[in-house]
């Protein structure tokens, strides 16, 4: 279905190239779900646009191929992109809020995108009161403008309307950030139902790995544009192989072990317009050894089904044991 | 003593100051800007003129009015250039004609010294104009137009004399003495006289007259256009004029443009002919029965554009209603007729207030016969009949009124039971504000005539055109520099008759108009005004060891400096 | 309900400021030194006692407060006094020079605008490309020139070189059609149009086309239109949303501009000779034709005015995120 190989996207910006994701390979079937999971500034969304061929001006893939169904996007004119979005790859951005057009209603919005496919207005309506349904909305809200919705109602609208043409990926950025709790939720809920229905295949975004857990079958940890580590969800979150997914896990509460504290990792990710030599989490890792100040891990795989990028993946057991002293983190800071 | 004054009237100070605040405040906004800009440049003037002379101190910079136009900065660029030798330094305040009407006419506030430019309105061709209003002392009045206080009882007496003077002979006599006393005391320093250029297309017409004053385009002697011959089958003229009108009523303006192009339609008793004598207009004759009695005749079969009949009735009518009413524009007819008797069909009796010698060319040549059975029936809940919007105006003159459409054009149609007949179809006047497009309409042939003062630049360019014919006529008017007897040290006659030898008028209409014009002899009449200039007059030399004597003779010394010193008491 | 609340509201201040505007222009000119009749002056030809009388006559040797009562009152009626200069009605004197000046500054508006909002939006798209570049320089060229030279070089290009437009006025004032095509009406109105707006347009274009390329780049980075590209809304249909969200800047400047537009432009009115309401602004005051002159420039003040409450009232219709408490 949708597979990213060696992928590098370089900003272009004033003050020089950001290099926002590097060399990241990823692959999702159909009907499969892949969470991403990083810090702020990590590089999510932009893979999320680069697997949509959706990159702004300002952005270049610099290297390797995003493919779907084995197509290389970057090798497909726009006339033929156009045609791809949205009937076979949808998007459910990361601001609802802002993602829907201000001054249309969402009926206006769900036929200009019907008719963009050469959809008649007669069926968007029809088929956009169904999904409506299906995500749990009054058709009424057809007629309403973005503004006149809640933030849960508005996420969920996002939702049917990516579902326009069922289409067989879904691209999630964050769907839920900004909610509260309860509506939070609401939305994972449908996104759960949603996942594997008609063979769609779900690419989730967020920093919340808890939420990945549960939705995502498979989970790639991003760290400063690279990938430390990926593997099914149920494996990596209960023996994380990488320091980086360690203190990452630690930093969530976990309700199987309510009585572990939350530690947060000292420090900030590099900045990746200037990406330090060697691993890029060496200068945050408590295990951090001369080796990895130099030279750089290449992502290995482990197993069948896990790959990580560090030089001490060998004496990982070791480090989960190591990793669960809160105490460590903090000296890391 | 200059504080005292000070200390003196420290509210109007004040007062003026602020008003200057809230001039320049609203000047922000664009709207009074040049208003406000010229009363702080009049202020500036006169604070420079109240540097009064004082005996035995060097003469302090003069103060010049000059208005805005590029003639007159010249002017004074050449001015400052040429009065250097004499030790004295200007300083220049320029201004709008609104300005100078407004600030030295009405509020006398001339500094020591302004120039202005006389234009060669018809009444000017009288002598009376430029030696009365301009010179006699009671037009010292506010106002008045001597604002640079002449006062000479002689020059007072012979200008009195020759305006009630009857008889011509006698009369050119006191206008030329009259002359001698303004160019002995130099109240003026006169330059010279303008030509006036226009041009027409003579490929498309022929027979355009010239008269002194007025060209061949302006509308001020309606016989320039009487013999105006079409040479193409198009038998209506379009001339091109700067101004638009503002009023079809003809008791209501003033303005000298819109005032005579009225008087196309409304036939004035006397007009000009090209020698600039006085002739019969709606008249057939007059007689001067004694100075204060003038019968008038009517010429038979005179006939309203409405085909009414012109009789005694309507000029008697005339006179009447403009006494009733009193119209502003027309004060010199009222102030001069005081009565109006029919004496037969076509004659009627006037009953002047005073003898007037300009009678029968600015009265009878400013007054128009309006028809009474149109002017009577003007309704009466109106202030003044002024205010009548007269929009399809009859008269009896040479041309018929056809349509007006403000901003766009004026169109007339020939009278051809008018006794002199236009040999033109109609006429088309077009107000174009700009000059750069008068001459390109002309060069087009968009527009038949230009009848606006041309430069001889333009002048010249059209002048290549072999379609083109441009053709210069002298005036009556003139420029002159007039000087403020009221403050030393202009009030001492040897310092102004030392700039007149340091002022080349030669020179001067050579470098501002190319010389085309006519250069003053010193007095305020044209010398191509023949009856009425003085012979025996000639303009000052040019020497500057001459201007130097003269000051020297009078006590003037110069510093090391070389700057002017005023004579010690 | 609230909008209604709100239309009244704003309908109730904008004529406050009316009236505010009207007593200040009043006081405003009559702050001027000299009066009408001070012009009338002239050099000579009307003597001061003659003055005196005119001024008797037009009401103006009264104390100041009686004349302001007097205009306030016939102000209730409707009635705008008397212009000094044309002693006629104002009405009658503004009337067919704001028709004037709307058959010039309609179609100049109207272009500016509409080719204003299309080239900004084109090039806002292309932010970034040297097209874009080159074309905002362009469009900024003849803004930067006064609309006097711009008339000059037109009518020395078109009308006395090329001879293909009159060189100004608004009709020729007898026109005989020759040929079909000059027998259309307005004809004659029309070529005598075509200078002065081409001048006009290239003045007034370039302000809507910078303000709406601004706002068009600015749009250009909001998700909706990421998100509009993912739904595969094809490249004018995202462009077209662009300018439709880009839109209030662009229209609250045109109803400045349309409402100025009642005003003319006096430079563009010489140049081309248009008999129009910049001119008759201009003269009036200089004549202290003060009637005229307050009425001119209230019209104007009250098109911009009025526009602005349109407008105002537009904005919740066209952005609904903008609510009317
Ligand atoms: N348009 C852009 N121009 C330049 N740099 C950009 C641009 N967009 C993103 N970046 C940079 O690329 C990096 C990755 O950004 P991205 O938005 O993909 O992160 P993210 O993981 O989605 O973060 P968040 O959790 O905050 O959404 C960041 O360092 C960011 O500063
Ligand atoms: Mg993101």
């Amino acid at each position: 279905m949708l597979a990213l190989d060696d992928v590098s996207i370089v900003y272009t910006t004033r003050s020089g190239p950001v290099q926002a994701v590097s060399g990241v390979t990823l692959s999702l079937p159909p009907g499969g779900s892949l969470g991403l999971v990083g810090e702020s500034g990590c590089g999510k969304s932009t893979l999320a646009l680069a697997a949509l061929a959706l990159l702004p001006a300002e952005a270049r893939l610099a290297g390797g191929a995003v493919r779907l169904d084995g197509q290389d996007l970057a090798a497909l004119p726009e006339a033929e992109l156009r045609k791809l979005r949205w009937t076979r790859m949808a998007y459910v951005p990361q601001s609802a809020q802002n993602a829907l057009v201000p001054v249309h209603s969402l009926r206006r919005q769900f036929r200009d995108t019907a008719a963009a496919h050469g959809m008649r207005s007669a069926e968007a309506d029809e088929r956009a009161a169904a999904l409506l349904r299906r995500v749990e909305l009054d058709a009424a809200v057809l007629d309403r403008f973005p503004h006149e919705l809640s933030g849960g109602m508005r996420q969920r609208a996002m939702i049917a309307l990516a579902l326009l043409f069922g289409p067989s990926l879904l691209v999630a950025d964050e769907p839920t950030t900004g909610l509260d709790v309860i509506v939070q939720r609401q939305v994972i809920d449908l996104l759960r139902d949603l996942r594997g229905e008609d063979g769609l295949a779900l690419l989730f975004i967020s920093h919340d790995i808890g939420v990945v857990a549960e939705l995502c079958s498979h989970v790639a940890v991003l760290y400063a544009g690279k990938v430390m580590e990926s593997g099914p969800t149920a494996t990596v979150f209960s023996e994380p192989d990488h320091p980086y997914t360690m203190g990452l896990q630690r930093a969530f509460p976990d309700i199987r072990h309510p009585e572990r504290s939350i530690v947060s990792i000292a420090g900030h990710p590099p900045r990746l317009s200037s990406p330090p030599k060697g691993c890029p989490f060496a200068p945050r890792c408590p295990f951090v050894q001369p080796v990895c100040r130099d030279t750089t891990p290449p992502l290995v795989a482990v197993s069948d089904a896990r790959a990580v990028a560090c030089h001490f993946v060998d004496e990982a057991a070791a480090l989960r044991e190591r990793a669960r002293d809160p105490a460590l983190w903090d000296e890391a800071a | 003593m200059g504080s005292r004054n000070e200390s003196g009237r420290p509210a109007t100070r004040d007062l003026r100051a602020r008003r200057r605040e809230v001039l320049k405040f609203l000047g922000a906004f664009g709207l009074t800007a040049p208003s406000a800009a010229l009363v702080s440049a009049i202020d500036g003037a006169l604070q420079s003129a109240s540097a009064q002379a004082a005996a035995g101190q060097p003469v302090p910079r003069l103060g010049v009015y000059l208005p805005n136009w590029p003639d007159q900065v010249e002017l004074w660029r050449q001015l400052s250039r040429e009065w250097q030798p004499l030790g004295i330094e200007l300083d220049l305040q320029q201004g709008t004609l609104d300005t100078f009407v407004s600030q030295i006419v009405a509020e006398q506030k001339l500094p020591h010294m302004g120039s202005m430019s006389w234009g060669g309105a018809p009444d000017r061709l009288d002598p009376d104009y430029f030696l009365s209003e301009m010179f006699h002392s009671r037009r010292t009045a506010r106002g008045g137009l001597n604002f640079g206080f002449y006062r000479n009882e002689a020059f007072d007496r012979l200008a009195d004399a020759q305006r009630s003077e009857m008889d011509p002979a006698k009369r050119q006599q006191l206008v030329r003495e009259a002359q001698t006393h303004i160019v002995e005391d130099s109240p003026s320093i006169v330059l010279f006289h303008r030509d006036i250029i226009h041009a027409y297309n003579k490929r498309r017409f022929s027979g355009v007259k010239p008269i002194l004053g007025n060209g061949i385009g302006f509308p001020y002697m309606p016989l320039s256009y009487m013999d105006i011959t079409p040479l193409t089958p198009r038998k209506f003229m379009r001339l091109t004029s700067i101004y638009d009108i503002a009023s079809l009523n003809p008791f209501l303006t003033p303005e000298i443009y819109n005032s005579t192009t009225l008087r196309l339609i409304y036939a004035t008793f006397t007009t000009r002919d090209e020698k600039a004598d006085v002739m019969p207009w709606a008249l057939e004759r007059w007689n001067i029965v004694n100075p204060t009695t003038v019968d008038i005749t009517l010429r038979g079969n005179t006939k309203f554009h409405d085909g009414r009949p012109a009789t005694a009735q309507d000029v008697k009518f005339t006179f009447d209603f403009i006494n009733k009413h009193r119209f502003p524009a027309l004060s010199r007819i009222y102030e001069t007729v005081e009565s109006a008797e029919i004496t037969g069909d076509l004659t009627v009796r006037l009953k002047l207030r005073t003898a007037s010698a300009p009678f029968t060319a600015n009265v009878l040549g400013y007054a128009f016969l309006a028809p009474k059975h149109i002017w009577e029936a003007v309704p009466s809940n109106l202030a003044t009949p002024a205010d009548w919007p007269n929009d399809k105006p009859i008269g009896s003159g040479p041309w018929k009124y056809v349509e007006w459409r403000k901003g766009e054009y004026l169109q007339l149609a020939a009278n051809q039971d008018f006794f002199m007949k236009p040999k033109l179809e109609g006429m088309v006047v077009l107000p174009v504000p700009q000059m750069e497009s008068m001459v390109g309409m002309l060069e087009r042939g968009d527009s038949d005539m230009l009848g606006w003062n041309l430069d001889m630049t333009l002048g010249e360019r059209i002048s290549r055109n072999p379609e083109l014919e441009v053709v210069r006529t002298p005036t009556h008017g003139q420029h002159e520099v007039r000087l403020n007897l009221g403050m030393a040290p202009t009030d001492n006659k040897a310092f102004r008759r030392a700039l007149q030898h340091v002022t080349d008028r030669k020179k001067l209409l050579d470098i501002i108009f190319s010389g085309a014009g006519v250069v003053s002899n010193g007095a305020p009449i044209t010398p191509a005004l023949e009856n009425w200039a003085n012979p025996a007059i000639s303009a000052p030399e040019v020497s500057v060891d001459k201007a130097r004597a003269v000051l020297r003779d009078a006590g003037f010394t110069w510093n090391a400096q070389g700057r002017l010193v005023m004579p010690s008491a | 309900m609230a909008f209604w609340l709100f239309a009244a509201r704003r309908a109730a201040h904008t004529a406050v400021t009316l009236v505010l505007l009207l007593l200040f222009m009043y006081v405003l000119f009559r702050l001027v030194p000299g009066d009408p009749t001070t012009i009338m002056l002239g050099t000579g030809e009307l003597p001061l006692e003659a003055q005196q009388r005119l001024r008797e006559l037009w009401g103006l040797d009264r104390p100041q407060w009686q004349q302001f009562v007097t205009y306030a009152g016939n102000l209730l009626t409707g009635d705008l006094g008397m212009s000094f200069y044309f002693r006629r009605p104002v009405l009658e004197i503004v009337w067919p020079m704001l028709l004037n000046t709307l058959v010039l500054m309609t179609p100049v508006v109207v272009i500016s605008i509409v080719l204003g909002v299309t080239l900004g939006t084109w090039l806002g798209w292309r932010r970034g490309e040297r097209i874009e570049e080159i074309g905002a320089i362009l469009a900024l060229i003849p803004r930067a020139l006064p609309v006097f030279w711009i008339g000059i070089v037109l009518l020395a290009l078109f009308a006395y070189e090329l001879r293909w437009f009159p060189i100004g006025g608004m009709r020729q004032a007898f026109f005989f059609p020759e040929t079909w095509y000059q027998e259309l009406p307005f004809f004659d109105i029309a070529r005598h149009l075509v200078l002065p707006v081409a001048a006009g347009v290239l003045t007034s274009m370039a302000d809507p086309l910078m303000i709406q390329r601004t706002a068009l780049i600015e749009v250009k980075h909001e998700d909706f239109m990421v998100h509009a590209r993912a739904r595969g809304l094809s490249e004018g249909a995202q462009r077209r949303l662009a300018r439709r969200n880009a839109f209030l800047p662009v229209l609250t400047y045109s109803a400045i501009m349309v409402g100025f537009a009642f005003g003319g432009q006096v430079l563009l009115e010489v140049v081309f000779n248009w008999p129009g309401m910049g001119r008759l602004m201009v003269n009036s005051v200089s004549q202290r034709d003060y009637p005229v002159a307050q009425a001119t420039f209230f019209f104007m003040a009250a098109a911009v005015v009025t526009l602005n409450l349109l407008v105002d009232l537009a904005y919740g219709w066209l952005d609904p995120r903008i609510r009317h408490e």
